[in-house]
């Protein structure tokens, strides 16, 4: 089974991120009782890794469960393996990661193993659709919300499901390839 | 307190999170804060410590789970000033 979800952060907001991340009521209401005395260590840009992390879990596990939308960072508890890989496990599902990071930004992604998988870079709506249209040399491309606001896309009348996150100039589609 | 004043209170707190003043004008209880609001996740944290902070009130993570758009967070910060 394949996994989708995906979180950018766009790093030339790192400051004011780093100034939030300083806060130890917002740590508490982010990060688990095990992850804080973790994180104690760990410098900034760990913390907002972190954050892409859950945002990624949480994303694929909303869609696998379809569940209404929550808000509850803390029951996410995320694992760093090394500079590329982790786990974010929430209830009883560990979903494995994979984060890449540069200057620009840190962009985490659920490592689905053997099941290609693409990331589009888009400026708007119709910008991703015309991306998605050249990709799969498709006639039509619809891009639809369910009610629980899970994002999938139609190629050719094809569902497939996609993952979408945007933070500052980023905006990033990932959905497989297959 | 008016449903309108609670309302208002509750507009002044999300104002610095929100680019869109068309559209925090508009808000009413059904109002998403991050689907219709634009409010990225991280600032949805923000605005419910300066929650805790303006009612004095503390929001324990699981009430925080449902806080997701304007008539839940009333609804919670009307429970715990009561």
């Amino acid at each position: 089974m394949i996994f989708i979800g995906n979180d950018v952060i766009d790093l030339s907001f790192q400051d004011q991120l780093f100034r939030q991340f300083k806060n130890s009521r917002l740590n508490q209401k982010i990060f688990s009782a095990q992850e804080l005395a973790i994180i104690v260590k760990e410098d900034n840009l760990t913390l907002l890794r972190r954050w892409t992390m859950k945002e990624a879990g949480y994303k694929a596990y909303q869609r696998l469960y379809e569940l209404q939308p929550k808000f509850n960072p803390a029951s996410i508890h995320t694992e760093i393996r090394d500079l590329y890989s982790g786990f974010a496990t929430i209830g009883d599902h560990r979903f494995k990661l994979k984060t890449e990071q540069n200057d620009d930004l840190i962009y985490t992604y659920i490592d689905n193993h053997q099941y290609p998988q693409i990331t589009l870079g888009y400026r708007s709506r119709e910008d991703l659709i015309k991306k998605l249209s050249d990709y799969f040399s498709a006639r039509t491309v619809y891009i639809s919300k369910d009610s629980l606001n899970i994002p999938s896309i139609l190629i050719d009348n094809k569902s497939k499901p996609i993952s979408l996150t945007s933070h500052g100039s980023f905006q990033l589609a990932m959905f497989p390839l297959y | 307190m008016s449903k309108n004043d609670k309302l208002n209170r509750l507009k002044d707190i999300i104002k610095p999170y929100v680019e869109d003043t068309q559209k925090l004008n508009n808000i009413d209880e059904s109002t998403k804060f991050i689907d219709d609001l634009a409010i990225n996740s991280a600032h949805l944290v923000d605005i419910i410590l300066d929650v805790e902070d303006v009612y004095d009130i503390r929001i324990e993570n699981e009430e925080m789970e449902n806080m997701l758009d304007v008539g839940t967070a009333l609804q919670i910060i009307e429970s715990k000033t009561q």
